[in-house]
């Protein structure tokens, strides 16, 4: 029943999704291999993955611009203009996240040569491995347009932010028994955590996209709903 | 190198190119077609103007000697004191019946048979019906307006004399009318039927009733191609013979002149230019100059004719003038 | 995507109330039970396939499926609730009340003047001079055509371009006061400029009439329409028969951003056979 009318745009918008999902790939790479960075003070791969991080911007903006050619010349609608908006949202996140990722190889060359705590150690290798699998997942929803996943991602989330206080919490403790703090060491190590933290928030961003792609519906609709009903009720009142 | 092939390659595409799109051979089937079209056009003029020709070269000089006598003079045995006047009167007595019976009736016919009547076997039983009246052989109309006009209705025309019976210029102007009326219907239903579909719709859409839109839109859009249709039966009219001849027609004079509008000649005995003409072109070669005043005639008719038809050019060009403007 | 905030002062009026109708060309059902309500003061726009229905639809309004000998309409049909399709109803006064624009203009050949002055003048109510000049100036300027035609308004308005036709027949439209206007494609005929003029009037004109527009361009229904109905073709197994149907009708925003039904998806994205 249902036959292809607009084949050469639809090829498009699966070309833009799998350009989108492969720059994902490069980003969820980053985010290990700048752990590695960080963790082994290798500084070339520090500095690599800085440099890397342009060729990511590249293809965010590339992206982008495909998205708008479709948007301008293909008057997309339903679905369609679903997907596209939502790739375009999703873009902004994987963008960001790969950013997130340039920061903490940014901070690993500025503690460099430092040592770093081996509980601190132990917790952001979890913190890495977590942010990286959040991410992977938010992009594997997004691929396969799992709606289901992508609602799942926001509790899976909790675990990353448990992680980022036993982290800060860590780096305090490690300073414990030292008279002169590394201050330098423990902002840095701070900000890192609060950067895996964050690309957490970044997959949690993109399930909601994937779930408005596939659904229609964001779990903020929920919340602006309820304001819009305070808001009537208040006037009912006055 | 390589580029001087690529040169010589785009050269030689553009040779090709040529030679496919200049190459055409000659299209001797179409040349041939054209002209057997051209040969038919021909023929057909030749004819006409043998025919003009020799109406021309014997009727002129004899009209213009007779002068406004021939056309008003009443019908004598000698060729150079006849005169057409009863022809005419009866022949315009015709064109009035035609066109105060046939076309209201006729057009009415159409409007109802376009705008009215259901889309069903019963329509298209009747309309299959007119066509083929319209086919039917004028000597048929002849006999069915004599069985009509002539004798049943005999005695109802205050005038009619035991003896010819009713063979009267009512009765032929009506047999003549009911002749036409199938043509007249036929035409005036096709010009209606052209009328855009669209143009129905504004009216109603704007509420018009049925009657406004055929009133105001309808018919004004369909009047030139009615007219035409019309005003060419009218003519075909004027020219007939045959239906006259089985109705009565008096070959001969009809005695004392009376004038061209007084009614009571309607209940009397009647001519017509075409009854006339077969009449002259009966009487002797040799004596006097009746194949002259045969052509002579034959002049007046034509111009008759013709001036229907004009008439009817120029009511079609001011309607579609006013139509697209 | 926008949420619905307009609970308050949405005292909306139904101009159409349609229930389970059906309309039957002769044996052949060319619609199958549409319920569909229309507002007023809106422009509800129709879309759908080819043979879905929705100009069955539309001339079923103002009744002018009547001048098609077999049409039959079924069901209930209410126009501010009088049921259209009462014995008692005069289809001539329907369609002074509810007009109509045509896919192709179709302007009489008369002059611009005559063609706006036509539809008050049978109505009656009316007369001729000063008051029917201010009528037809005051339509061509609704109709965004006045400081185009207003010196040659004894011009024929077969010398107009064709958006200009058409907006002339949106004036003679409304000249007679209606409360609704049916469109039939009304831009089908038109270049994009044309289009955009139309489009724009329409926004204008919804203050005053309610508007349903049937279009085949879906961008059209998405700029100028508060509400979409999708209508689609269901062809029977046994017969081969093709049947409209109202598969869907909500706001516009919502039927081309997230619509409900798959078939309403299928047929905006071009997954539609």
């Amino acid at each position: 029943m249902t036959e292809e009318l607009r084949k050469v745009f639809h090829e498009e918008l699966d070309a833009i999704k799998n350009a989108t999902v492969r720059m994902a790939g490069r980003v969820s790479e980053a985010i290990v291999r700048g752990t590695d960075a960080l963790l082994s003070g290798d500084l070339d791969a520090a500095l690599a993955l800085i440099e890397n991080d342009d060729a990511i911007d590249a293809m965010s903006i590339d992206l982008e611009g495909r998205c708008y050619q479709v948007l301008s010349l293909q008057q997309p609608m339903a679905s369609d203009l679903r997907a596209i908006t939502g790739a375009l949202w999703i873009n902004g996140e994987i963008e960001r996240s790969a950013d997130l990722m340039s920061n903490v190889c940014k901070a690993s060359r500025r503690i460099h040569g430092k040592t770093i705590d081996p509980i601190v150690r132990g917790l952001i290798e979890q913190m890495s491995a977590e942010a990286a699998r959040l991410f992977r997942l938010s992009i594997d929803a997004y691929n396969e347009g799992d709606s289901g996943l992508a609602a799942a991602l926001d509790d899976i989330d909790d675990r990353l932010d448990e992680l980022n206080e036993d982290t800060v919490e860590a780096i305090f403790a490690s300073h414990k028994n030292t008279t002169e703090p590394d201050l330098q060491l423990s902002v840095q190590l701070a900000l890192v955590c609060r950067y895996y933290e964050r690309i957490g928030d970044h997959a949690v961003n993109i399930g909601e996209r994937v779930t408005y792609i596939v659904n229609g519906w964001m779990p903020e609709n929920t919340g602006a709903m309820r304001a819009a009903a305070r808001a009537n009720e208040d006037k009912g009142e006055k | 190198m390589a580029l001087s092939t690529l040169n010589s390659g785009a050269e030689y595409a553009k040779e090709k190119v040529a030679a496919d799109l200049q190459g055409k051979s000659f299209d001797f089937a179409g040349a041939v077609f054209r002209l057997s079209l051209l040969t038919g056009l021909a023929f057909g003029i030749l004819i006409l103007g043998a025919v003009m020709w020799d109406v021309l070269g014997d009727g002129t000089g004899f009209l213009f000697d007779r002068g406004w006598d021939f056309i008003t003079g009443n019908a004598k045995s000698r060729s150079d004191e006849y005169g057409i006047f009863e022809g005419l009167r009866g022949t315009f007595w015709i064109g009035v019946f035609v066109v105060v019976f046939s076309f209201p009736i006729g057009i009415g016919a159409a409007i109802y048979l376009e705008e009215y009547a259901p889309d069903n076997r019963v329509t298209r039983f009747i309309e299959l019906n007119i066509r083929n009246l319209a086919g039917v052989p004028s000597v048929v109309y002849g006999v069915l307006g004599l069985a009509i006009f002539v004798r049943a209705l005999d005695g109802f025309y205050p005038n009619s004399l035991d003896k010819h019976l009713g063979s009267t210029t009512a009765a032929a102007g009506a047999t003549l009318a009911i002749l036409v009326l199938p043509i007249v219907i036929i035409t005036s239903a096709e010009a209606i039927r052209a009328v855009p579909q669209a143009l129905r719709e504004g009216g109603f859409g704007v509420g018009a009733t049925k009657w406004e839109v055929i009133r105001h839109h309808v018919l004004p859009y369909a009047a030139p191609g009615i007219f035409t249709g019309t005003l060419l039966s009218l003519a075909r009219a004027l020219g007939e013979a045959a239906p006259l001849i089985l109705v009565g027609g008096v070959l001969g004079s009809l005695g004392p002149k009376s004038s061209l509008f007084e009614l009571e000649q309607l209940g009397e005995r009647f001519t017509a230019m075409p009854l006339m003409i077969t009449q002259l072109a009966k009487k002797p070669a040799f004596v006097g100059d009746w194949n002259s005043a045969t052509a002579a005639a034959i002049l007046v008719l034509l111009v008759v004719v013709i001036f229907a038809n004009l008439v009817a050019i120029l009511l079609r060009n001011h309607f579609e003038k006013k139509r697209s403007n | 995507m926008t949420i619905e905030t307009e609970t308050e002062d949405t005292d909306n009026v139904n101009i159409f109330e349609v229930s389970d109708v059906n309309v039957y060309y002769g044996d052949f059902r060319a619609i199958r039970d549409v319920s569909i309500d229309i507002e007023a003061n809106e422009i509800t726009a129709f879309i759908g396939p080819s043979g879905c229905g929705k100009t069955t639809m539309l001339r079923s309004f103002n009744r002018m499926n009547d001048l098609i000998p077999t049409a039959r309409v079924t069901g209930e049909l209410k126009y501010r609730g009088v049921s259209l399709y009462d014995k008692r109803v005069d289809p001539v006064e329907v369609r002074r009340r509810i007009g109509m624009v045509f896919q192709k203009p179709n302007p009489f050949p008369k002059s611009v003047y005559d063609n706006v002055a036509y539809g008050p003048r049978i109505a009656g109510n009316v007369s001729k001079g000063a008051e029917m000049d201010d009528l037809v100036e005051s339509s061509l300027r609704k109709a965004a055509l006045w400081d185009e035609v207003k010196d040659r308004l004894k011009s024929s308005a077969l010398g107009m371009s064709g958006g200009q036709q058409q907006r002339l027949c949106i004036a003679r439209a409304i000249a007679t006061n209606p409360d609704v206007v049916l469109m039939d494609e009304p831009c089908s005929a038109l270049d994009p400029i044309a289009t955009g003029r139309i489009e724009e009037l329409m926004a204008q004109l919804k203050d005053e009439y309610s508007i349903v527009i049937v279009t085949h361009n879906m961008q059209q229904a998405a700029r100028v329409s508060d509400k979409t109905a999708f209508f689609s073709v269901e062809v029977s197994e046994e017969s081969d028969l093709r049947t409209g149907i109202l598969v869907e009708f909500g706001s516009t925003d919502l039927m081309f951003s997230n619509p409900t039904d798959e078939r309403t998806e299928n047929y905006v994205t071009g997954r539609f056979g």
